[in-house]
This record gives C-alpha cells, sequence and structure tokens, in this order.
C-alpha cells in the first residue's frame, strides 16, 4: 500500500475526522425498556395454563430491564395468542398492562381492574354525587390551556355568583332538577364543558361523572378570580373617575377648559 | 381626558336615572361613562386596540357594560367623597358603599338588591343596543377615538421609524412596464 503525504494525507485524515465525528453525533446509548410486568403476565398465563406453582421470589426476580434488541428478541419468542390478549385487554380502556389479569377458566375472556371500579352501581343521583365529592381521586387533571379558556369565556359573561358558598362548591348535577332551578355554578360548568367541545354522553346533557371532577378541578380558581376581578375593575374604575374630576376641580385648568371635556 | 360631559354623568348618579344612560338626551353622559369606567372593566390594553376600529357594542359585553353601571352607582358617594375630600381623607375611606351590608363588610357582590339593579341594567342595555340611534351614537365615538388617537397602532420593528420619517410627497413613482424583456438586458 502506497503511503499518502502532503496535502492528500491532510485531507485523508480530515475526512477520517469528519466520518469518526458523524458517526459520534448520530450514535445513540440503547433504551433500557422494563419488561418486567409484561413479564409477569406471560409467567401469569404459562402458569395457568402449565398449572405450575411456582413462588413469588422466582417471579420478582424475573423483572428486569432489557436493551432495544433483547426486548425485541423476548418479544418475538413470546407466543402470539398472548402477546394479542394483553394487547387487546390494555387497550380497550387505556389501561397499563400491569393490570390486566387472564382468569384460568376461560382463557379468551380479559378482566381488568379498571372494569371493577366502572361496575359500581348507585341506587339515586345523589349518592353518586356523594360519592364523587368526597373521593378526593375523582378529579380532573388540572390543564392551564383549558384554565385558559376558561377565563376567556366566562369572566365576560359571568360577574357575580349567586349561590352560596356550599352551592357554589357542591352544585346538583342531578338530572331531576327542572332547568328553572339550576344553579349557577351548574349553568356555568355546562356552559363551559359545551365551549370546550366535549363529547356529548347518551341522552340527555352530560352525566355526573363527567361534571362533578370537572367541577372540583377548577371551581377555587374560577371564584377566587371571579372576586379578584370585581376587585380590581373597582379600583381602576375609582382611579379613572377621579382623574376625571380633578380637571374639573383643579382651579387652574377650570380657567382654560370647560367642564365639557372634549 | 375623557371626552363627553362628567358633568352630566354626575348628575345622573345623583338622581338615581342611570338606567335612562342610553338615551339621547345622555348621549354625553354616556361618552364619559365610556372613557371613564369601561375602560376598567374592559382592560386598558383591549379598549385601546380596539376602540378606534369597533363600536362599544362589538368589544364590550352586555354584562360588561351593566357591570360597570353597576360599580359606578355603588361607589357614586364615596368617591364624591375623595373628591371633595382629597384622595387621603379618612372620612372618605369610612364611608360605606352603597350596597354594602354593613361599614366594614365590603361584599357588596352578596346583597340580592345589587343583583337586581345588575339585571335590570342587563335587560336595558340589551334593549338599547338594537336602537339605531344608540348604533350611530357608537359610531361617533368609534370615529371621535380613531381622530384622536389614529387609526393606525404603533407599528413593531425596523420599519416603523422609516414609515415616520417617510412624507407622502417624497414617495417614488412606480416604474413603468418595459417593452424589453428582462433576460434582453444582459446581452446589450
Amino acid at each position: 500500500m502506497e503511503k499518502i503525504a502532503g496535502e492528500n494525507a491532510f485531507i485523508c485524515k480530515w475526512i477520517q475526522r469528519a466520518f469518526i465525528h458523524s458517526k459520534l453525533k448520530f450514535w445513540r446509548a440503547p433504551r433500557l425498556i422494563n419488561v418486567g410486568t409484561i413479564n409477569y403476565q406471560y409467567r401469569n398465563m404459562r402458569s395457568d395454563l402449565e398449572s405450575d406453582n411456582s413462588d413469588d421470589d422466582e417471579r420478582e426476580d424475573e423483572k428486569s430491564t432489557y436493551d432495544r434488541a433483547a426486548y425485541q428478541k423476548y418479544l418475538r419468542n413470546m407466543p402470539a395468542e398472548f402477546l394479542k390478549q394483553i394487547k387487546d385487554s390494555a387497550t380497550k380502556d387505556n389501561l397499563p398492562p400491569g393490570l390486566v389479569n387472564v382468569s384460568e377458566s376461560s382463557s379468551t375472556e380479559v378482566s381488568s381492574m379498571r372494569t371493577t371500579v366502572t361496575t359500581l352501581t348507585f341506587a339515586t343521583e345523589s349518592e353518586e354525587m356523594e360519592y364523587l365529592y368526597s373521593n378526593e381521586n375523582k378529579i380532573e387533571i388540572r390543564s392551564p390551556f383549558v384554565y385558559k379558556s376558561i377565563a376567556n369565556f366566562i369572566f365576560p359573561t359571568v360577574k357575580f355568583g349567586a349561590d352560596s358558598d356550599m352551592k357554589f362548591t357542591e352544585p346538583n348535577f342531578g338530572k331531576t332538577v327542572p332547568a328553572n332551578k339550576k344553579e349557577q355554578a351548574r349553568r356555568i360548568c355546562e356552559k363551559i364543558v359545551v365551549h370546550l367541545g366535549r363529547t356529548l354522553n347518551m341522552g340527555s346533557g352530560y352525566s355526573i361523572g363527567v361534571l362533578v371532577p370537572f367541577w372540583k378541578a377548577y371551581r377555587t380558581e374560577i371564584k377566587d378570580e371571579l372576586v379578584r376581578y370585581r376587585a380590581n375593575v373597582g379600583s381602576q374604575a375609582k382611579e379613572m373617575y377621579l382623574e376625571g374630576k380633578s380637571i374639573v376641580l383643579n382651579n387652574i385648568y377650570l380657567l382654560v377648559q370647560s367642564l365639557t371635556l372634549i | 381626558m375623557p371626552m363627553g360631559d362628567v358633568q352630566k354623568l354626575r348628575e345622573l348618579c345623583r338622581n338615581n336615572s342611570l338606567l335612562n344612560i342610553r338615551t339621547k338626551e345622555n348621549s354625553e353622559a354616556f361618552k364619559a361613562f365610556v372613557c371613564l369606567i369601561l375602560q376598567a372593566v374592559v382592560h386598558k390594553l383591549h379598549f385601546g386596540n380596539s376602540r378606534c376600529y369597533k363600536p362599544v357594542s362589538d368589544f364590550v359585553t352586555i354584562p360588561d357594560e351593566a357591570f360597570g353601571l353597576l360599580i359606578l352607582e355603588n361607589n357614586f358617594e364615596k368617591w364624591e367623597k375623595y373628591v371633595s375630600d382629597g384622595r387621603k381623607s379618612k372620612l372618605a375611606k369610612k364611608t360605606s358603599t352603597k350596597y354594602a351590608p354593613s361599614d366594614k363588610s365590603t361584599n357588596w357582590a352578596g346583597n340580592p338588591k345589587a343583583l337586581a339593579r345588575y339585571n335590570s341594567y342587563y335587560m336595558m342595555i340589551r334593549d338599547r343596543r338594537l336602537l339605531v340611534e344608540q348604533q350611530d351614537l357608537e359610531n361617533d365615538i368609534k370615529e371621535t377615538f380613531s381622530v384622536k388617537y389614529g387609526v393606525k397602532g404603533r407599528q413593531a420593528g425596523k420599519r416603523r421609524f422609516a414609515d415616520m420619517n417617510r412624507n407622502e410627497e417624497t414617495v417614488e413613482e412606480e416604474m413603468p412596464a418595459l417593452n424589453v424583456a428582462a433576460i434582453d438586458s444582459f446581452f446589450r
């Protein structure tokens, strides 16, 4: 092999460096994926079918992290039926795969933790409302963007809270309440939900399950902002009024300007 | 400096006849009300941005206007005392507003009388806004604002200084269209 000398050597050196640099630039560390939960389910299914009694300690050992290639390999080895079941059940109720259980008697049916919660039945609407108001977990996640649109929608139209404190914090969202006797807070809540374009439930209006968590998330801010807005407007209007008056009262300006100000 | 007659607005407040503010006789009082109170209700920036381009009813909602009237009615006596005794007077500070339940509490918004009054203002404004007289008055206000403050808003960026210095006479005329195609000029 001929030795490269002079300018050519210099160019080659730089090309080599650029190549290494580009490689380094686009090189990414392999992502580690926690597949412990899926592995756990897969083992559960297998043990149910094969009727093996395995210990919990062994299961814990199997929870481990893999790199991307190992994870792909692991998925390829897993039987397609089990994989499909896990995916279906997870996407059904937007659940993380860890919550999925498979019963032994009917391998095709998949039950989840979420379904047991939704099947809670209440005799009356008031019971359901009490449950939703009292349960701290039943609250919508607050979004600043949603609040901004609410603020732009509400404060030009609503100025006063006609309800008492109790009625404002926990309005009656029952469907039996006639339209005339709906609380202001309830009307505001319904208007906001319609304004945000939330999908309507089947039947008439929104269900209690939608309205109560939504109202719980935003009620305090709405009330505080209403009070703050009133106070701000009062103080600003006062300043403007006094500024307008001071020109009239001031004797020096009174000679120059008439009372009718242009 | 507000336009309109502030004195007429004061008289209306004294006589407790603010419900007649949107009439032909009290047009000057309405102008003063727009300048003094509505500016505070519909934040100053929003008011400043749209006063030259839109009539009042386009950027001020009916609840806004009713709320402004109610604030004026509620605080009128207190503000008058401030005007007569000076801004730092203790007497004016201690005087309660019209719809306040007591001297100390300031929670006037919960008063049912205030709510009833607000509703009556709302109904009045809703009806009067449809009248042609009032629409003309609003257009007049818009024009006076546009004359006073200029239709063109403040420009941002580099070009604003260039536009400020440029006169209408010095604007260059557009070049007449050439018969020769642009590519031909390279060969001559």
